[in-house]
């Protein structure tokens, strides 16, 4: 299974622009780029948390598209990946050849907030279970705030890089984000990611198919060529939907922890073979409990990893950086490790030129569900 | 002819009437949540319990500042029979010292907002 193109769309705020004509900014460059036929798309996935009907085909309708299999993907910030599974079952079980997914969001989508969770009481909004995490990884495992507000001012320094980031012109250091606003104790305003919309497209393909969809490509933009990127691993798991059935083993049996193994084991790598990699970092507390969860540091011992050197780690400016466009989140993370292994973007900041593995990991609610998705060029 | 109330929808009248309730089984003897027709861990018949009295503890306790305003009130995680809650103290005090593993039990509950509230009290042994 190969991803042979993607494309994500500038993510901004308050736009009039509805979610079709937002989808269709990323997935109309992406046709358009590559010369992809739209005739030989068997499969339209769109991932939104958007409450509008009929989205796929709507969209499909839109870009002139008559697939075979076209629905919508919801599953709160893990939406992406999950259409990007979805898609990798239908073109392995041979149902499909390609399938297009799309990603799209708009600021005030109703995925901001599960207001089914009964155990959250009043408060809602996913700031108060990041509160908590917070708190409870700094007084069991003594991670510092330096070291939590740390992830902030790395991220917010790859979002100058990235021209679609929702944050790219803002720069912070770490005492601005030490001295920042608490929300609620101990998570502060520059800790947290802001809602925005936007669009990310990704095109799959069957492996075996690649010599016969490049045959029929004919794009006028210089280097569009179709370069294969394997998806060698997949990791999925979903351990509830209340925070209340999740928040006491998150720190061991976490839904993200159980997907990266899933993940390893099929791509046949460790941890320390991931050259690069898009951690959910929604709060800055889940990119440190996301190295944990991922292998990479030992358990409580995520705090220390932020000043490692071994691993780029959301070169593309991480959620925080970028802004959160729920459904499209998982996608666009999956577009960035894309471009890096096909050697499409390079950064300042990343420690190998050339990236052979990346990963991709994408939670949604608290963490109730994850998955974990290994790329290899 | 009228529908039988699922246990969701009871959970939330009680919430509305101020009792706390929670559907319970008797053929494995644990508490379910979310509140359902069903045991979760065994698929067995619930019951409804009232929980109103029942003690937990505070296992965090956080200043939420969201509004800038005093009046803002201290979120509690509290596991209230291996049920884990956010709810609000009662006390609205600022120097209450550390209360993480004190006893709680809820004061009220109820709707704020169109959301649910629960409200505890620090309890004695």
């Amino acid at each position: 299974m190969s991803i042979v193109a993607g494309v994500t769309s500038e993510f901004r705020k308050g736009t009039d622009n509805d979610i079709p004509q937002i989808a269709l900014e990323s997935a109309v460059k992406l046709l358009k780029d590559t010369g992809f036929p739209r005739n030989l798309l068997d499969a339209v996935i769109v991932s939104s948390c958007s409450s509008d009907q009929y989205l796929s085909s709507i969209i499909s309708e839109m870009l002139g598209v008559t697939p075979k299999i076209s629905h919508r993907i919801d599953n709160l910030c893990n939406s992406g990946t999950n259409a990007i599974v979805s898609a990798f079952s239908y073109i392995s079980s041979g149902l499909c050849d390609s399938a297009l997914i799309i990603g799209v969001e708009k600021s005030n989508t109703v995925g901001k907030v599960l207001s089914t969770d009964l155990s959250r009481g009043q408060f809602t909004l996913p700031i108060f279970w990041g509160s908590i995490f917070k708190k409870i990884h700094m007084k069991r495992y003594g991670s510092t705030e330096e070291q939590i507000c740390q992830i902030p001012v790395n991220n917010y320094l790859k979002a100058k890089y990235n021209k679609n980031a929702f944050n790219r012109h803002k720069s912070v250091n770490l005492e601005q984000v030490l001295s920042s606003r608490v929300l609620v104790e101990p998570l502060k305003l520059l800790e947290c990611c802001s809602i925005c919309e936007g669009s990310s497209s990704i095109l799959l393909i069957a492996e075996e198919k690649l010599g016969f969809f490049k045959s029929r490509v004919i794009s006028k933009i210089r280097n569009s060529e179709l370069i294969p990127v394997l998806i060698k691993g997949i990791g999925q798991q979903t351990n509830s939907a209340s925070f209340s059935n999740t928040v006491t083993d998150i720190f061991s049996k976490g839904s993200a922890r159980v997907a990266a193994r899933q993940a390893y084991t099929m791509a046949r790598i460790s941890p320390k073979d991931v050259d690069t990699a898009e951690i959910h970092d929604a709060f800055s507390i889940l990119e440190i409990i996301g190295y944990e969860d991922l292998g990479f540091a030992n358990k409580g011992e995520g705090g220390k990893f932020v000043y490692q050197d071994k691993i780029s780690i959301n070169l593309r400016g991480g959620i925080i950086g970028c802004g959160h466009p729920i459904g499209v989140t998982g996608i666009a993370q999956t577009v960035e490790i894309f471009e890096q292994l096909t050697g499409k973007k390079r950064h300042n900041l990343q420690f190998k030129n050339y990236p052979k593995i990346g990963l991709i990991h994408n939670l949604a609610a608290a963490g109730t569900s994850g998955t974990v998705l290994i790329l290899e060029i | 002819m009228q529908n039988k109330k699922n246990n969701h929808q009871k959970f939330l009248e009680h919430i509305k009437n101020g009792r706390f309730v929670l559907p319970y089984c008797n053929e494995c003897r644990k508490t379910v949540w979310p509140p359902t027709n069903n045991c979760r861990f065994c698929l067995g018949n619930l019951a409804i319990k009232d929980y109103k009295n029942k003690k937990g503890q505070i296992l965090e306790f956080f200043f939420n500042k969201m509004n800038n305003n005093d009046a803002n009130p201290i979120m509690i995680l509290v596991d209230l029979d291996q049920i884990i809650l956010i709810g609000s103290l009662a006390e609205k005090k600022k120097n209450i010292g550390n209360i993480e593993g004190k006893l709680v039990r809820i004061k009220k509950c109820g709707f704020i907002d169109k959301k649910i509230f629960y409200e505890f009290q620090i309890v004695n042994n």
